[in-house]
C-alpha cells in the first residue's frame, strides 16, 4: 500500500516556499525533484526530464538506497511546469503531482532488488524521468539508467505538441546515466572491481524501447526483474531490459581485464554517427 | 543449393588427441550473393583457408565453428581484405587479449593477421563476429555460429539435454542498400533492415532440401537458435512439437521451461529440445521486428517434416541428379549420381568432413556403420542430401 498526501497551491513561488517548509518538517523522508531542461551534447540539442535530489537539473536520474523491510518515505516535488503522473513501484496506479507541488508517499513491502519510480504521463515518460530505487543491495553496487529518444521529438514532447511515439520511431540518442561517452575511468557508468568481487548492477530502462545489453568477458546472473521474473536465476552474457523495466544483475568477475558492455542493437552504440558512443560502457576489472 | 558452406573446407587440424584444434580463417570483403528476390548484393565475411591454395571463399553467414567442451582452440585470422577486421568471440568469455575488440584487445589491420587462442570452458551456442565499426561490419555479414558440444555425445549441455538430431538456426538481417553499395553505407544510426534470413537463406530458399528439418516421431530434436540481427526475433513452434527451453548463452537454465514461442533479442542464443507429438509437415515461423518501433520487418518459415521413416531422397541440380537410399540407414547407404564426378563427401551438420567416397559407374555403396547416430550431408559436385544415420 502506498500512502499519499497532496499539497496544491496555485502561486508557484509561494508554493515552492511552502513545499520547502513542508520538506523540512519531514526530515526522515528523502526528497526527489522532477526537473526538466534543455541540454546539448555537441552538436545535438534536446530536452530531458529526470528525478534529481535537488532542484538543479541533472540528466542522470537519482539513485536511492534502502534496506529491506523498512517503509520507504519519499517526498516528490514537481519542479516542472506541467503535471506529472508518477508510477510507484509494485503499483498499478499513479500519483498526479501538479506543477510546483509535492506529495509524500510511502513504499512498503519492496523485496531485495531494483525498482523504477517513473513518470507515466507523456512528458516525463518520453523524456526519461525515472528514479532508481535500490532495496537491500549492499556491497559493490552500480546503477545504469538507460534512455533513448529522437532529439528532434523532445521539444515536441516537452511542449506537449505530441503525446505518443510515431510508429516510425528511430531514436538517434542513446544514453547511460544521461551521457553518451563512457570510456573514461571516471565515467559514472564504468564498472570497476577486482577478480572475485561480488558486484551488483541495477539497470533501469527509462527509455521508450526495449534494449539488449551484451557483456564481454563475463556472464552475469539475473537476480531480480520487475518485468521478466521468469529469467531470475538465468546466467547470461546478453539479455533484454524491457521498456520501463528495472533489473538487478550480479557479476562475479573470474578474470581481470578491460571489457566493453554495450547494447547489441548496434544502432544504439552510435552518437552523431560516431562509434562507439551511446549505450557502450566498460568493465574494468583488476587482478 | 550452394549450401556448400558445409564443405570440404572446414579445415581443422587436431594436434593433440583432439584437444587442441586449429582453424585458419580469412576475412574478406568480396562476397557476392543473390537474394531470394534476385537482387545481387555484396557482403563481407569469413571463410576457411584452403590448405592447398591458401585462398578462402567467404560465406554468409560464416562457417559454423564447432568444438568439444574443453578444447583448446587456436584460430589464425588472416585479414586479406583492404580494411581492418577482428573476431569477437561472443559469449565465450575469453581473456582481454583474445576478445577481438580493436581498442581494448588487438587490432588486425588490413593485410595482417592475428592468432586467437582460448579454451572452450562451457558448452552451448555462441557467435563470432567482427568488432570493428561493428554497426557496419556486422550488418555487412561478418558473423557466424560457434558451437561447443555438450559433455555427452549428442548433447546440448550434458546427459540431461541429449538429442537424436540437432539443428542450428542463425537469424540475421540485412539493410540491402548498404550491401548493394558498401562504399556508401549509412548514416549508421538510420540502419533499416529490409531482408531477413535463417542461416543466410530467406523465403522460398528455405524450402530446399538442405534447409528442411527432418525427423521421425521417436526423435528428440535439439535446436540451437541465435540472433545476430539488430531487431528481435519471435520464433513460433508448431503445436505438433513439444518444446522445452533448456539453455541460453552457453549456460543451462536452472529450470526447464515448456514454450510454444520464443523471443530472441540481438546477440542472444537459446537451446531447446523438441519432441514430435504426431507425424506432421509444418513450419517453425520466424518473425523479425524492428526493436525501435516493434514494426514487423519480415517473416521466414522453416519447414519441419516428421515422418514415420525417411524414404529415398533425391536432389537435382543443373541436370545432375543425386539419389540416396535407404535413408535413414544403419549399415550401408547407396549413392547414385547422374554426373561426371567420381568422388563425394560426407559432412556433419557443422560442416566437418567425416569421410570421402569414390563413385564407380556413378554409384557407391558406403559403409556407415562407424558413423555416430545423427544427421549428415552427402554431397557430390554441388548436390547435397541430408542423410540420417540410425
Amino acid at each position: 500500500m502506498h500512502q499519499i498526501t497532496r499539497n496544491t497551491i496555485p502561486i508557484r513561488a509561494i508554493l515552492l516556499f511552502i513545499v520547502f517548509l513542508f520538506n523540512l518538517s519531514l526530515k526522515a523522508a528523502d526528497t526527489l525533484y522532477i526537473n526538466r531542461d534543455t541540454l546539448t551534447i555537441t552538436p545535438v540539442l534536446f530536452q530531458k526530464a529526470a528525478f534529481n535530489l535537488d532542484t538543479t537539473f541533472n540528466a542522470k536520474n537519482a539513485v536511492l538506497d534502502y534496506a529491506v523491510g523498512s517503509p520507504i518515505d519519499l517526498i516528490i516535488t514537481n519542479n516542472d511546469t506541467v503535471t506529472h503522473a508518477v508510477r510507484l513501484p509494485n503499483s498499478t496506479g499513479t500519483v498526479n503531482i501538479s506543477e510546483a507541488s509535492s506529495v509524500s508517499i510511502t513504499l512498503n513491502n519492496l523485496q531485495k532488488g531494483t525498482y523504477s519510480l517513473y513518470v507515466e504521463s507523456d512528458v516525463g515518460y518520453f523524456l526519461g524521468a525515472g528514479a532508481v530505487i535500490r532495496v537491500g543491495i549492499s556491497g559493490q553496487k552500480f546503477a545504469w539508467d538507460l534512455w533513448d529518444q529522437d532529439p528532434d521529438l523532445t521539444s515536441d514532447f516537452g511542449n506537449q505538441v505530441i503525446s505518443e511515439l510515431p510508429n516510425t520511431y528511430r531514436p538517434t540518442l542513446f544514453t547511460i546515466n544521461g551521457v553518451v561517452d563512457h570510456m573514461e575511468p571516471n565515467s559514472a557508468s564504468v564498472i570497476t572491481g577486482n577478480v572475485g568481487d561480488t558486484i551488483y548492477i541495477s539497470i533501469v530502462n527509462n527509455g521508450n524501447m526495449d534494449h539488449t545489453l551484451h557483456f564481454h568477458g563475463y556472464h552475469i546472473e539475473i537476480i531480480q526483474s520487475t518485468h521478466q521474473p521468469h529469467s531470475v536465476g538465468w546466467i547470461k552474457d546478453t539479455f533484454p531490459i524491457l521498456t520501463k523495466e528495472a533489473m538487478t544483475v550480479r557479476l562475479v568477475p573470474h578474470q581481470p581485464g578491460d571489457f566493453p558492455v554495450h547494447n547489441h542493437n548496434l544502432v544504439a552504440t552510435l552518437f552523431n554517427n560516431g562509434y562507439p558512443r551511446g549505450m557502450v560502457t566498460m568493465l574494468m576489472i583488476q587482478e | 543449393m550452394k549450401q556448400i558452406l558445409t564443405i570440404w573446407s572446414l579445415f581443422i587440424i587436431c594436434l593433440v588427441n583432439g584437444q587442441t584444434k586449429e582453424v585458419f580463417l580469412q576475412s574478406k570483403m568480396d562476397g557476392e550473393k543473390t537474394l531470394s528476390d534476385g537482387t545481387d548484393v555484396q557482403f563481407w565475411g569469413y571463410g576457411i583457408e584452403s590448405p592447398i591454395t591458401g585462398q578462402a571463399r567467404i560465406y554468409l553467414p560464416g562457417p559454423i565453428l564447432r568444438f568439444d567442451l574443453g578444447d583448446t582452440v587456436i584460430i589464425h585470422l588472416d585479414n586479406v581484405s583492404p580494411e581492418d577486421h577482428t573476431i569477437h568471440w561472443h559469449g565465450l568469455d575469453v581473456d582481454q587479449e583474445n576478445d577481438g575488440v580493436g581498442h581494448t584487445s588487438q587490432d588486425v589491420w588490413a593485410g595482417t593477421g592475428f592468432t586467437y587462442q582460448f579454451v572452450c570452458t562451457h558448452a552451448g551456442t555462441f557467435l563470432y563476429h567482427c568488432h570493428v565499426l561493428t554497426p557496419l561490419h556486422l550488418a555487412m555479414g561478418m558473423y557466424g555460429l560457434f558451437i561447443v558440444d555438450g559433455s555427452e555425445d549428442n548433447s546440448l549441455y550434458d546427459e540431461t539435454t541429449v538429442y537424436t538430431k540437432d539443428f542450428s538456426f542463425l537469424f540475421s538481417e540485412m539493410n540491402t542498400s548498404w550491401n548493394i553499395d558498401p562504399l556508401n553505407p549509412g548514416p549508421f544510426a538510420l540502419y533499416e533492415a529490409d531482408y531477413v534470413m535463417v542461416n543466410g537463406f530467406a523465403d522460398e530458399e528455405l524450402d530446399s532440401t538442405d534447409n528442411i528439418v527432418y525427423g521421425i516421431l521417436e526423435d528428440t530434436l535439439g535446436f540451437r537458435l541465435a540472433n545476430t540481427g539488430y531487431g528481435k526475433v519471435k520464433v513460433t513452434f508448431p503445436s505438433e512439437l513439444d518444446v522445452v527451453l533448456v539453455g541460453s548463452d552457453g549456460r543451462k537454465l536452472p529450470n526447464t521451461v515448456s514454450i510454444n514461442e520464443l523471443t530472441i533479442y540481438p546477440g542472444e542464443r537459446f537451446e531447446v529440445l523438441a519432441e514430435p507429438n504426431t507425424l506432421f509437415e509444418g513450419v517453425m515461423s520466424v518473425d523479425y521486428f524492428d526493436l525501435r518501433n516493434n514494426n514487423l520487418i519480415g517473416t521466414n518459415d522453416v519447414n519441419i517434416s516428421i515422418t514415420s521413416a525417411l524414404d529415398i531422397s533425391d536432389q537435382t541440380l543443373e541436370d545432375q541428379t543425386l539419389k540416396l537410399f535407404p535413408n535413414p540407414a544403419s549399415d550401408f547407404v547407396t549413392v547414385e549420381f547422374d554426373g561426371l564426378a567420381k568422388t563425394g563427401t560426407i559432412t556433419d551438420l557443422s560442416g566437418r568432413l567425416v569421410s570421402n567416397f569414390n563413385l564407380t559407374e556413378n554409384q557407391s555403396k558406403i559403409d556407415v556403420r562407424n558413423l555416430k547416430k545423427g544427421t549428415y550431408f552427402i554431397t557430390v559436385e554441388g548436390c547435397s542430401i541430408k542423410f540420417v544415420k540410425d
